[in-house]
C-alpha cells in the first residue's frame, strides 16, 4: 500500500474517531510542517505554534475534509502562509524586541555548513524563503506553489529565481 | 549548489527542539481531537441534503396554489424572526482587534489567543489569570492550582481538598504571590502561595465565592469578601486590616491599574472606593437590571455589565453612558484590551465574541460560530500585555 492510500485510510479512520489514525497522520506530517515553518520564520517557538495551529485547524476541519484530496498540500498551505504572516509581523515590532529576537536567532542557529545555509536563508525576505522551502524542501512544482500561495505562476518563478540568486550570493559571502 | 544538494542541506539544518515540540503539540492536538464531537454521515452531509430537500419543497410548493401559500408563510416567518447577535460578524477570529494576548475559556478548556489570531489550547483549565508581567498563567484543573507559561509548559501545581478556584496574581518580576480560594462551602478559605508554588498559607476562613483582588503596587494589599457580606482590605504581610465596608451580593472586585480605586459590582449597583476606603462613586443599574460584571480600563474608566433577569436582555455601560444594549441573551465576561480601546464580551445566545470600540469611532467587531472554534460558550477572561510587558 502506498503512502497516498495509507494517508486516505488514516484520514477516513480519523474522521471515524480513531486516535491511532490521527497519530499516524500527525507523525507523517509533523516533521516537514515544523521544519518548513522553522526555515521560513527562523524561530523555534513560532514554528511550533504555527505547525500546531495547522494541525488544530486540520482537526477542526476533519469532518469536512474531502478524502480524495491529499492532506499534505492542505496542511502546508496553512503552515507556509502563517509563517510568512508571522515573519512580516515580526518585521513591524519595535527595535528592542527585534534586537532580542536577533540575538536569540543567532544563538539558535546550528553550526557548520548547515549554519551557513541557515544564516544565508535567514537573510532573505520571508516571501523568498517560503518559495525556496516549498520548492526545494517540500518539492512542490511552481504551479503547485502558485496555487498554495494564491500567486500568479510567473511571480512564483521570479521569486524562486531571485531568491536562489540571493541565497547563492550570501553563501559565497559566508564561505569567503 | 545543485537542487538535490540544496534539498539535502535544507533537511540537514537542525530544527531546534523538534522532538519536544512534536510531543507537546501532539498532546494539544489529541486534546482537541478528543474534545470534538464526531459527526455522523447524515450530519456531515446535512448541507447538501438540506439544499436538495428545500429545492424539492420549493418546486413542489410552487406547483400548487395551497403550496404557494405555505411558501409565503414560511418566508414571512423567516422575515420576522428575531435573531441574536451582531450582524456581519466574521466567521472566524482572524485576529484580535487590539494588541496583546487573550485568555479564552470554553467547554473545551483554556486557550491563549495571540494578536494574529493564532491560538493554542492549553488543556482543561478554568479560572485562568495572567501573572503581573504576562509571562505565566495561573489556572485550575479539578482540585489543582497550576502555574504554566503561555505555551502550556507546567511550572508547578498544588492540590487542595474540595474546591479550588479564582487565583489572582501580583508582584514584581522576582517576587510574586497568588491568592486563591480553596475548600468546600461553607468553610471556603482564602489562601496565599508564592509564585514558585511554595509557602502556601491561610489568610482567611469563611470567604464568599468572589475572586480576591490584589492592589497594584509595592504593598501586598488584598481585597476580598467574607461570607457575612463584609468587604475587607488587608495587608497580607502584617495581617493588618486596612479598611472594610459592607458588601451586597458581590459579583466582581477589581482594583484600577494605578491602585487608587477599587470597584465592587454588587446587585443593583456598582460602587467605586478610594484606596483608603472612602466611597468615590456609585453607578446604579437601570431599573430591573442587575450588575453582573465590572472592570477598569487602563486609564481608570469603569465599564460594567447589567442584565435583566426577566426580559432576557443585557446592557453595557462605560461610566454612566450606555455603550451597547441588546437581546435576547445575557452577555458575560467583560474584558478591556490592554490599550483600553476595545471592550470584549461574550454573547452566548448569539454564539459570538464581540469587541466594542470605546470611545466609538470604529466598527463593532464580532466573531460568529465561536463555540465551533473554541468549544462550548467561550469567553475572554484576561487580555494581557505584550510579552515582557
Amino acid at each position: 500500500m502506498g503512502v497516498g492510500r495509507d494517508e486516505r485510510a488514516w484520514v477516513r479512520g480519523a474522521q471515524a474517531g480513531s486516535v491511532s489514525d490521527l497519530e499516524a497522520l500527525f507523525r507523517l506530517h509533523w516533521p516537514r510542517a515544523y521544519r518548513a515553518a522553522y526555515l521560513v520564520c527562523h524561530d523555534a517557538a513560532a514554528a511550533e505554534d504555527i505547525a500546531q495551529e495547522a494541525f488544530l485547524a486540520a482537526v477542526r476541519a476533519l469532518d469536512r475534509f474531502d478524502r480524495r484530496r491529499p492532506f499534505g498540500p492542505w496542511l502546508h498551505r496553512i503552515v507556509v502562509n502563517r509563517a510568512i504572516d508571522w515573519s512580516r509581523a515580526r518585521g513591524l515590532r519595535d527595535e528592542v524586541e527585534l534586537h532580542e529576537t536577533a540575538a536569540a536567532t543567532e544563538a539558535a542557529l546550528p553550526s557548520g555548513n548547515s549554519h551557513t545555509l541557515a544564516s544565508a536563508l535567514a537573510s532573505l525576505s520571508p516571501e523568498h524563503r517560503a518559495v525556496i522551502v516549498l520548492r526545494h524542501l517540500l518539492e512542490y512544482t511552481p504551479g503547485e506553489i502558485a496555487a498554495l500561495l494564491d500567486l500568479p505562476r510567473g511571480t512564483v518563478n521570479s521569486r524562486l529565481r531571485r531568491g536562489l540568486d540571493e541565497l547563492g550570493e550570501r553563501l559565497r559571502e559566508e564561505v569567503r | 549548489m545543485s537542487e538535490r544538494g540544496l534539498r539535502r542541506a535544507l533537511l540537514d539544518v537542525p530544527a531546534p527542539d523538534e522532538a519536544a515540540a512534536r510531543d507537546r503539540s501532539w498532546k494539544t492536538v489529541l486534546a482537541a481531537f478528543e474534545a470534538r464531537e464526531p459527526v455522523s454521515w447524515p450530519v456531515r452531509h446535512a448541507r447538501p441534503l438540506i439544499v436538495v430537500a428545500v429545492a424539492a419543497a420549493v418546486v413542489a410548493a410552487s406547483l400548487t396554489p395551497p403550496g404557494e401559500a405555505v411558501v409565503n408563510e414560511v418566508r414571512d416567518a423567516i422575515g420576522r424572526e428575531r435573531t441574536a447577535g451582531v450582524s456581519r460578524a466574521e466567521p472566524e477570529l482572524f485576529s484580535l482587534p487590539a494588541p496583546g494576548r487573550a485568555l479564552v475559556e470554553s467547554g473545551r478548556g483554556l486557550w491563549v489567543v495571540r494578536r494574529d489570531g493564532s491560538r493554542r489550547l492549553l488543556g482543561r483549565y478554568r479560572d485562568a489569570a495572567w501573572s503581573p508581567h504576562g509571562l505565566f498563567i495561573a489556572a485550575v484543573r479539578g482540585n489543582q492550582l497550576a502555574a504554566f507559561d503561555d505555551r502550556g509548559k507546567l511550572r508547578w501545581s498544588v492540590a487542595r481538598r474540595g474546591f479550588v478556584g479564582s487565583p489572582s496574581w501580583t508582584g514584581t518580576r522576582t517576587d510574586t504571590r497568588i491568592a486563591y480560594l480553596a475548600g468546600p462551602v461553607p468553610r471556603r478559605e482564602l489562601r496565599l502561595i508564592a509564585g514558585d508554588g511554595t509557602d502556601d498559607r491561610l489568610i482567611a476562613r469563611r470567604v464568599a465565592a468572589v475572586a480576591p483582588a490584589w492592589r497594584p503596587g509595592p504593598e501586598r494589599e488584598l481585597a476580598f469578601v467574607r461570607r457575612s457580606g463584609r468587604l475587607l482590605v488587608v495587608d497580607t504581610e502584617s495581617g493588618a486590616l486596612r479598611w472594610h465596608a459592607h458588601a451586597g451580593p458581590t459579583a466582581e472586585l477589581e482594583w484600577s491599574a494605578d491602585g487608587r480605586r477599587l470597584l465592587l459590582a454588587e446587585g443593583r449597583r456598582l460602587r467605586v472606593f478610594g484606596a483608603d476606603g472612602t466611597l468615590a462613586r456609585v453607578l446604579p443599574a437601570p431599573r430591573g437590571f442587575v450588575v453582573v460584571d465590572g472592570t477598569f480600563a487602563p486609564d481608570r474608566r469603569v465599564a460594567y455589565l447589567a442584565v435583566h433577569p426577566n426580559r432576557n436582555e443585557s446592557r453595557i455601560f462605560v461610566g454612566r453612558a450606555q455603550v451597547f444594549g441588546a437581546g435576547p441573551g445575557w452577555f458575560t465576561s467583560l474584558a478591556w484590551s490592554p490599550d483600553g480601546r476595545r471592550l470584549a464580551f461574550a454573547w452566548p445566545e448569539a454564539d459570538q465574541l464581540v469587541f466594542l470600540a470605546v470611545p466609538r469611532g470604529s466598527k463593532i467587531k464580532a466573531v460568529a460560530n465561536v463555540s465551533r472554534h473554541f468549544g462550548r460558550t467561550p469567553r475572554i477572561t484576561g487580555w494581557c500585555c505584550a510579552p515582557g510587558r
